[in-house]
């Protein structure tokens, strides 16, 4: 297929992904406001939630003040925030339309809808009055776009460039939800690091955010611990949003798009892929989970330049 | 005055007619309107929209689509085909003519002047050779019926990038879906495989060596008010549809950009003006262009439909002169009529415009799309006053012509059903043969009295049937 | 005369540029009153060589491998002979003449152009021309760094300052006001003292069936001294190098050129 229609199905797919993937952490960090605790931990939580996507000089240049309305309004409804909810659902849906001859019907609707109800609820003011129900609404028309994608597609390179852009995705947003809170653990002085990593509720709520704690006390049926939740959610492969299946997600899909000049990106993913089913925890939290998974990210984001660089459009400019 | 009624005669219903108004009669205003509406319903769906002027702000129109065929008798068809085909040849040959070897030219049948300053020649096919000599591989002409005498007259030639043959398609489709028992009723020539012939002549253009040719369609893309079309057609022959990014030229040959790796291009069947087609060679600032695709069209490498500089046969300018062709390059005379026409650039015919603006249509050379014109018998005094001014001010800029009483056909209308001015634009295609699917667009003019069909101004389109 | 030619093009990007089309008209084309005895173009990739609409030697370059910078280098040298009262020897060329009293964007004419070309005596043999010429080198004097090669005949008028590019452009525009078919010519000349000189400008003018060269700048005719390359429309037609390129984000030009003249051995 053309180069740019793959591009286009790519990044339609990844800006899914991502929205889904911010209403989660919102979601998350949403409840951890609710908890009774200082208002340093709470500005602590707002510069992380801007941290983790690398936004907090376009979050200052737009806002004096850190508050909680300033930080959810730029994250999930600021047309200049490249990654806003509203942009990336935005974002999907411009790219969907530029393909719109390659999607089934259903699937271009699904697309189309979410971002113009999207556009309703936040006309109807659903992100002052019910942002929890907002969140679950994004993440259930990512569930339905899927969900319409595979029912609805032929299993052809369309598909598979589609679903490579949403694991990719996946990965990167998931060891970035996962960096907040071992950023915070590395910048915090060392007791209340200490009472912070036997924090119960600082657990569930990230397990709960990747729709995993139901999963963790089926796997592991015992109390939550922190090696515990890192083992689950980076190298467990059953674990469909955990850091390795995430990357079987791009290599199976990279086979299915194998070319004469593929090699080499496949390679790429398959290392960072063995890597993570070979991987032993001990040398994870003697490294420093912040570490790894700062490296990790490093690592995917070359394997999205490569991706372009063998499929896609060369950047214009 | 007379108007040509393409059902009646003297409220006598024509021949071709009387089976479809048997059938009207017994059909209830209810299962019209819903009809109508089904219609509408589906062509949405579809997406048959089309995009007014650039109007970007996501709001799509439908063309409005008229239930009442316009019908066309065998032997009319035969004389129409007969003409387009003549018409078609000699315009090709004219302008192999004009980027060879001058004849027409040197015989003193056309100034020089008006072809080599024309803002439609391009120095750059000069000397060229294309496949098969053929520049118009596609040429969509504007064909009316004048009240006076019923005869044919040839309003228009369309040689650069026609449109309009997706709704000649969808619009058949559509009947027969709605109105299957009117097929069986009537033996109407199919068109359906238009897309078919299409392919056909893009492929048989291709250069020498193209054992198995790459065509591919290129679109100035989604904002594009005829993107519609574009994505149809594409998909109906089965070829690739892109824009300029995704072609990139090497080694003078052009290739397409795929997931799979380049993959070279024979022929482009181009949608995006001559200006726009390369940015090292014309417009810079187009980002609708492939950059080396001029060089490697000259070496022959990629062959171009409809070729570069056809514009320049199909200008205002040189239209009174289509009759002289059929006569220079095949010996023959014009079996369809051109529209009597004043060239104000000539002082005799500039005095003659003036003293009737009140009853002539005076258009701009190079206008198109019924913008800029004048209808002398439509217009008040003050908008006359002000016309003679500019045609002052510019004569050589303007064309006028009598105004023709264009035929009128049935057509469904707020209190019912009422005449309204229609035309015709077949669309002609040349490669090793000359092809066309039988009929062509019909488009009508839904206001009351007025001429104008140009579906941004408010026109709409007819299913066309010649009958077999 | 014989000329001796170095012309060195570098541009440099800061990012790697993925895909590059140069088009290039560096290379003089032999006629019997202009000899090329020696020209090389170097380039860092295949050069395809072709003629364009005006007959000018064409060449492309792609580049499909990443790159940061192209150089180019031209050396070469050509022998040149005096022309009859500026008259080429060569006919109309590919192009019927007539397309070249057409105006373009850079040498369309406004009121105060098309003013200044009918204060003109009539363009109908070579004294008149170079009068003309003489005219527009008074009325735009020659000042470098006041215009660039966007700026249209009309700009260079009004502002009454410009370069040879400026004065060929209003010449054109002059020639094409009063009807009489004109190309602009691209090419060297020994600069003398005035070394940004060494790229040049001037116009052929149709006269008597045939073409009459004139350097505008100078007043007068384009011969011996110079070193013909390429003709058009105008400036854009004819420019030395155009080309596109997807990446690489900003760039820099470097451009030098030097030209040496020595009267031929008899």
């Amino acid at each position: 297929m053309l180069s740019r229609t793959a591009d286009h199905l790519f990044w339609m797919a990844r800006y899914m992904e991502r929205a889904e993937n911010t209403a989660r952490m919102l979601d998350i960090n949403l409840k951890a406001l609710l908890l009774p605790g200082s208002a340093n931990a709470e500005a602590r939580t707002h510069r992380a939630m801007l941290r983790i996507s690398e936004l907090e000089p376009a979050f200052d240049a737009r806002h004096e003040e850190t508050t909680s309305a300033n930080v959810l309004k730029f994250l999930v409804a600021d047309p200049t925030n490249p990654s806003s909810i509203y942009s990336c659902l935005q974002a999907a849906r411009e790219n969907a339309r530029a393909v719109r001859g390659t999607l089934t019907t259903e699937w271009w609707e699904t697309v189309n809808d979410t971002w113009l109800q999207f556009v309703e609820h936040l006309r109807g003011g659903e992100l002052e009055a019910h942002p929890d129900a907002l969140f679950e609404w994004v993440k259930f028309r990512s569930h339905l776009s899927r969900g319409v994608r595979l029912g609805t597609a032929l299993q052809d390179d369309a598909l598979f460039f589609t679903q490579l852009g949403t694991f990719l995705e996946r990965a990167d947003n998931t060891a970035r939800i996962l960096d907040v809170r071992f950023v915070e653990v590395e910048n915090a002085d060392s007791r209340s690091a200490a009472r912070q990593l036997e924090d119960f509720y600082y657990w569930t709520s990230i397990l709960s955010s990747v729709s995993a704690l139901e999963i963790y006390r089926k796997v592991y049926r015992d109390v939550v611990t922190p090696a515990r939740v890192v083992e689950l959610l980076i190298l467990n492969q059953q674990m469909p949003r955990s850091l390795l299946a995430s990357l079987d997600g791009v290599c199976t899909n990279l086979a299915m798009l194998r070319t004469g000049t593929s090699r080499e990106v496949e390679r790429t993913a398959g290392k960072l892929r063995a890597e993570l089913l070979y991987a032993d925890l001990r040398q994870i939290f003697s490294m420093g989970v912040h570490t790894f998974l700062t490296q990790f990210l490093a690592r995917v984001y070359e394997l999205g330049n490569q991706v372009a660089r063998t499929y896609l459009m060369l950047p214009v400019g | 005055m007379q108007v040509h009624d393409e059902m009646r005669d003297e409220g006598a219903v024509r021949p071709h007619y009387e089976r479809f108004q048997h059938w009207l009669e017994r059909q209830t205003g209810e299962t019209m309107a819903r009809k109508r509406a089904e219609a509408d319903l589906l062509f949405r769906r579809v997406g048959i929209t089309f995009a007014v002027n650039g109007d970007l702000s996501g709001t799509e129109r439908l063309i409005p689509f008229d239930l009442i065929p316009r019908i066309i008798p065998a032997d009319e068809w035969a004389l129409l085909e007969r003409g387009l085909r003549q018409r078609v040849q000699a315009l090709n040959l004219f302008l192999h003519d004009v980027y060879h070897d001058r004849n027409i030219v040197r015989a003193g049948v056309i100034p020089p002047e008006q072809v080599y300053t024309n803002a439609q020649y391009r120095p750059e096919m000069q000397g060229i050779d294309l496949p098969l000599g053929v520049y118009a591989h596609i040429a969509g002409i504007d064909i009316v019926r004048d009240g006076r005498d019923g005869a044919f007259y040839v309003l228009e030639d369309n040689l650069r990038v026609p449109s309009g043959v997706s709704y000649m398609l969808e619009n058949r489709k559509m009947m027969m879906r709605l109105f299957p028992e009117l097929f069986v009723q009537h033996k109407v020539a199919p068109v359906a495989h238009y897309p078919d012939l299409l392919l056909d002549t893009l492929r048989s253009v291709a250069p020498d060596g193209a054992d198995d040719p790459t065509v591919v369609l290129l679109t100035p893309g989604m904002y594009n008010s005829a993107y519609f079309e574009h994505t149809f057609l594409a998909q109906q022959m089965g070829v690739e549809l892109v824009e300029g990014k995704d072609l990139f030229v090497e080694d003078n040959y052009v290739f397409m950009r795929t997931t799979q790796g380049p993959r070279r291009v024979d022929v482009i069947y181009r949608r995006v003006d001559d200006d726009f087609l390369d940015p090292l060679a014309f417009r810079a600032d187009s980002a609708l262009g492939v950059p080396g695709l001029l060089t490697a069209y000259r070496a022959g490498r990629v062959v171009l439909a409809n070729a570069m500089g056809t514009g320049v046969a199909d200008d205002k300018s040189i239209y009174p002169y289509v009759p002289d062709m059929i006569n220079f390059y095949l010996g023959e005379k014009p079996i369809l009529k051109n529209v009597p026409t004043w060239q104000c650039r000539r002082p005799d015919d500039l005095a003659w415009t003036l003293e009737h603006l009140p009853d002539l249509v005076v258009k701009e050379v190079h206008g198109a799309g019924g913008y800029g014109m004048l209808v002398g018998p439509a217009s008040t005094r003050e908008e006359i006053e002000a016309f003679r001014a500019r045609l002052l001010a510019r004569p050589g800029n303007y064309i006028a012509q009598p105004t023709l009483s264009l035929s009128a056909c049935p057509t469904f209308v707020e209190a019912g059903i009422a005449p309204r001015h229609i035309d015709l634009r077949p669309f002609v295609l040349s490669g090793k043969t000359i092809q066309m699917a039988a009929g062509g667009l019909t488009r009508v003019a839904l206001k009351e009295g007025s001429l104008v069909v140009n579906s941004s101004q408010g026109g709409g389109t007819k299913d066309t049937w010649v009958l077999e | 005369m014989q000329l001796a030619i170095r012309h060195d093009t570098v541009y440099r990007y800061e990012a790697p540029v993925h895909y590059s089309i140069q088009q290039l008209r560096l290379s003089p084309l032999t006629t019997p009153t202009q000899i090329v005895t020696q020209w090389h173009v170097e380039a860092p990739g295949k050069l395809d060589a072709g003629r364009d609409a005006y007959g000018n030697a064409l060449m492309t370059l792609v580049l499909t491998r990443p790159h940061t910078e192209i150089r180019l280098r031209v050396r070469g040298e050509v022998e040149t002979v005096a022309l009859p009262d500026g008259r080429l020897s060569e006919g109309e060329g590919p192009v019927p003449m007539h397309h070249f009293t057409s105006p373009t964007r850079l040498t369309e004419a406004d009121e105060a152009l098309t003013e200044f070309a009918h204060s003109l005596p009539p363009l109908d043999d070579s004294t008149a021309i170079l009068h003309a010429a003489a005219r527009i080198a008074e009325r735009v004097r020659y000042e470098s760094g006041v215009t660039d090669v966007t700026h249209t005949a009309a700009d260079a008028l009004a502002l009454g300052r410009g370069v040879c590019q400026d004065h060929a452009h209003v010449m054109l525009a002059v020639c094409r006001a009063r009807g009489v078919p004109a190309r602009y010519v691209s090419g060297y000349i020994d600069p003398g003292d005035v070394p940004e000189m060494a790229s040049h400008a001037w116009v052929d003018v149709w006269l008597d069936n045939g073409w009459v060269t004139v350097d505008v700048t100078h007043a007068c005719f384009a011969s011996e001294k110079y070193c013909r390359i390429a003709v058009g429309r105008d400036y854009d037609a004819a420019a030395p190098v155009r080309g596109r390129r997807v990446g690489g984000a900003g760039e820099t030009l470097d451009v030098s050129v030097h030209v040496s003249a020595q009267q031929s051995q008899q």
